[in-house]
């Protein structure tokens, strides 16, 4: 049994599936835990992943809860934002913040910002950018926290490093700040501790 | 209820686009009897609601009791029945529902030059309640029918939100909700032309300069025209700024005998404060071009200019074409000139010349950022940066 | 298109729409899709359960589609829900407690609005991953079943202000189409052999555990029937909305 496609457009859900990014895979301690040849993490727990070109989304709650995005090799002119469902308008395309070959720590914090404040994130914050090690190398970490429309707050934490040859790895998680985040916290630490560069 | 089925459609056929007339608001009233309008302030308050609790919402007491209250100026005697929000919402907009919920978005408040410019756009809103433009207009669409349900189904259910933005969307509903509540300021252009004749009375009435009406449209158009805007922004969908509504304001002053205040300092008083914040949301929204024209325009009108050649910079070094990070240093070094500069000035002008290959002057940029900012949240990347330059 | 079919209860003004519609009246009915996390443990006082203000809407839909909110619907609807709500309490043997509404725009208390806030956010991940259409349903493999989400501490205020044991939150949403539309639906149908329902309902109610902010059960109400010019009965709605309800 399930709700008929109208009656969930009454419901005002039309717009909410998540259909965008393929088939949703299980994310195991020791399986699937290589990101787009780059790096590889340890899990520590189970999750739902999406697969978008450059990006993967693990949750374990749903996407609008918690959410570990993880991206991988992101190159001049990549966006961070997932891959649009129908295809845009020239205009929309280039008022979306991208990355560039040459950008340092300070960049992506301002990029990561600017992406969120684009997909509906308010008062956006990037705090505590440091520099802290991405799998052994030379990368940064910073904090971030905003608040959605429906007034749910959340806090997130980032990590990530740019490669000799300009290329950006980036790990953020963004949890609603009552709970979600804090019950995860934990794990997340660990995960970002556990980078491996391929 | 007596059903006449066929009456009803032969009437609306034979009506077809004719504008259906309902009679000014008194002042005072109380909720409405007649079942269309009723409607409509139960789909209002619903929209209210979801937007009194949004995150959008600015949350400042200061700037809020000043809207409310140039709001109340303009409004006289409706002035208890019409709430405002101001939104946080880096576009030009207002907009009036049938029941007095009224926003006002963040970007508007960027573009207009003093209070007089702010009444202008409150007094045209207060107009189209007082006028009951939007049941005139919910009556007429509901006679003529070609209303898209979905639009009206959105409005009422829009209380449930829409994930959008795709597989991670922390955007939920807010934006389809203010959308439906641009549904409703979708007046005709008889109906914009009332509000704006009503409104400019209502402001002059309130003793504001009358001149100050046509320079709102003014500043909105020499955006639009400076950068071929392609899609229009939220207002020019519901307000369409055109050369006509112009003219006629200008028109109106010109044969207005009365004078009156613009208010500049203390709309400045109210909004210099959180300037800076509206500033980085437009830049977030990457309307370069537009944020070029607004910041031409503020930094000519000469408050705070610390900050606003400090947004300048931010402008070039984002813009990232070529010249732009010679033009963004020069914006930053013009910034520090003034006290109102933010002390990530200095951070900032440390990426840019870092960027452009002169590491000297940037290592001398950075350490001056962090003596000035007394350890910020980013000194030890700062230092990191320093490591690697001379 | 329902699973459980069931004679909605309809009520028609017009004999001749009536006479129209009884060839259709197996197309009224209603269904509803209950989730449970786990059984709840019998308590040996009365469970005390805190009605958030529900959020109703009823709409009438015209002949051209053209909408409109109905005050008196809403206001009707929301009081039969409410009956609803009182009467399964009652044979749950539980007390009901209202909330006491705040007087501005905004029904809650601000200390209320965190776990207001975080439940709409919940609220959206269960209908997206429990009541979206197969076809179009998102799979979450790591909560593939049952109800595993929560409030968490937000519910805190909750508790300590009303003493509680859970929260009960509805959303009920309701159209029904004028005499006018009926006529239309039953001439499309005799021209194209397609019939639309004339009413439709849509209701979501949820409970909170208060204790630890677990969302315990939650139901997706939906219902098609014949009835035009008024919300058919709200009560037996409501009712339905509530079955299975885990007290």
């Amino acid at each position: 049994m399930s709700a008929s496609p109208c009656l969930l457009v009454l419901l005002g859900l039309g717009a909410a599936v998540l259909t965008g990014c393929g088939n949703p895979l299980m994310v195991k301690p020791g399986e699937h835990d290589e990101i787009g040849n780059a790096y590889r993490v340890d899990p520590q727990i189970e999750w739902s992943r999406q697969q978008d070109r450059k990006l993967q989304i693990w949750t374990v709650d749903g996407p609008l809860l918690e959410q570990l995005r993880l991206y991988a090799g992101i190159e001049d002119g990549d966006t961070l934002l997932p891959t649009p469902g129908r295809s845009i308008s020239r205009q929309a395309w280039e008022q979306r913040p991208k990355y560039h070959k040459g950008m340092r720590a300070h960049d992506v914090v301002e990029l990561v910002a600017a992406t969120l404040a684009q997909s509906g994130a308010i008062d956006v914050g990037a705090e505590r950018l440091r520099p802290a090690e991405f799998g052994g190398r030379a990368g940064f970490r910073f904090d971030l926290r905003f608040e959605s429309d429906i007034g749910v707050r959340y806090r997130g934490l980032a990590t990530g490093m740019i490669t000799q040859d300009g290329r950006l790895h980036l790990i953020l998680y963004m949890g609603a700040q009552p709970h979600y985040f804090d019950a995860y916290e934990a794990i997340i630490r660990r995960i970002l501790s556990s980078v491996i560069l391929l | 209820m007596k059903y006449r089925p066929l009456t009803t459609l032969v009437l609306a056929a034979v009506l077809g686009g004719c504008a259906v007339q309902v009679a000014k608001l008194e002042p005072g009233r109380a909720q409405p009897t007649e079942v269309s309008e009723r409607g409509l302030w139960l789909a209002s308050r619903k929209a209210e609601q979801s937007v009194a609790i949004s995150g959008r919402r600015v949350r400042n007491p200061r700037l809020e009791e000043y809207v409310a209250g140039v709001q109340c100026r303009v409004s006289a005697a409706y002035c208890p029945e019409i709430r405002v929000y101001t939104l946080q919402v880096p576009d030009f907009n207002a907009a009036m529902a049938p029941n007095g919920f009224e926003q006002v978005w963040t970007g508007l408040l960027l573009r207009v030059d003093n209070e007089a410019q702010l009444a202008t756009v409150l007094a045209h809103e207060t107009a189209h309640y007082t006028l009951r433009h939007a049941l005139e207009q919910f009556q007429t669409t509901r006679q003529t029918a070609n209303l898209l349900l979905a639009t009206q189904l959105g409005l009422l259910f829009g209380g449930i939100g829409v994930i959008s933005a795709g597989p991670v969307g922390f955007s939920t509903g807010d934006i389809g909700r203010l959308i439906a509540m641009g549904y409703l300021a979708a007046y005709s252009r008889e109906q914009e032309a009332e509000a704006d004749r009503h409104g400019f009375e209502l402001m002059v009435k309130a003793g504001y300069a009358p001149g100050e009406a046509a320079k709102v449209w003014a500043n909105l158009i020499e955006e639009q025209r400076e950068c071929a805007l392609p899609t229009p922004p939220a207002l020019f969908a519901s307000h369409p700024p055109s050369k006509e509504r112009l003219q006629n304001l200008r028109q109106l002053a010109e044969q207005s005998s009365r004078s009156g205040i613009t208010g500049r300092s203390d709309f400045l008083t109210a909004t210099l404060p959180q300037r800076g914040k509206w500033l980085r949301m437009e830049l977030a929204t990457r309307h370069l071009c537009r944020m070029r024209v607004l910041l031409g325009r503020l930094i000519e009108q000469g408050e705070n200019l610390g900050e606003l050649y400090y947004y300048r910079g931010e402008l070039y070094r984002l813009r990232g074409e070529a010249g732009d990070l010679e033009r963004a240093a020069a914006a930053y070094r013009k910034a520090l000139d003034y006290p109102s500069a933010p002390v990530a000035t200095h951070r900032e002008l440390g990426r840019v010349l870092w960027r452009a290959n002169r590491p000297i002057e940037a290592g001398q940029a950075f350490r001056r950022y962090l003596k000035v900012a007394e350890s910020p949240d980013d000194a030890t990347m700062i230092k990191a940066y320093l490591e690697r330059l001379p | 298109m329902c699973g459980t079919r069931q004679l909605g209860k309809y009520r028609l003004t017009r004999r001749t729409l009536a006479a129209l519609a009884v060839p259709f009246a197996l197309a009224a009915c209603v269904q509803v899709q209950p989730y449970l996390a786990k059984k709840l443990p019998s308590a040996t006082e009365p469970v005390r359960v805190l009605l958030m203000p529900p959020d109703v809407a009823a709409i009438e839909l015209a002949t051209a589609g053209v909408p409109l909110p109905r005050a008196d619907w809403t206001a009707l609807a929301q009081d039969g829900l409410v009956e609803a709500v009182a009467d399964t309490l009652k044979k749950h043997g539980a007390e009901l407690i209202r909330y006491r509404r705040a007087a501005g725009i905004v029904p809650y208390a601000e200390e209320h609005l965190e776990a207001i806030a975080l439940h709409e956010a919940v609220l959206q991940t269960i209908l997206t991953y429990r009541y979206a259409p197969p076809q179009q349903r998102a799979a979450l493999p790591t909560r593939q079943e049952g109800l595993a989400w929560t409030l968490g501490e937000s519910v805190a205020p909750l508790r300590t202000d009303y003493a509680a044991d859970y929260a009960l939150f509805l959303i009920y949403r309701q159209a029904t189409s004028t005499v006018e539309r009926a006529l239309f639906a039953a001439v499309s149908f005799v021209l194209f052999g397609f019939m639309q329902p004339t009413s439709q309902s849509v209701g979501i109610a949820s409970l909170i555990d208060l204790d630890t902010g677990a969302v315990v059960w939650t139901n997706l109400l939906q219902g098609q029937s014949l009835d035009v010019n008024r919300p058919d009965s709200i009560r037996d709605r409501g009712e339905r909305l509530l079955s299975g309800l885990p007290l």
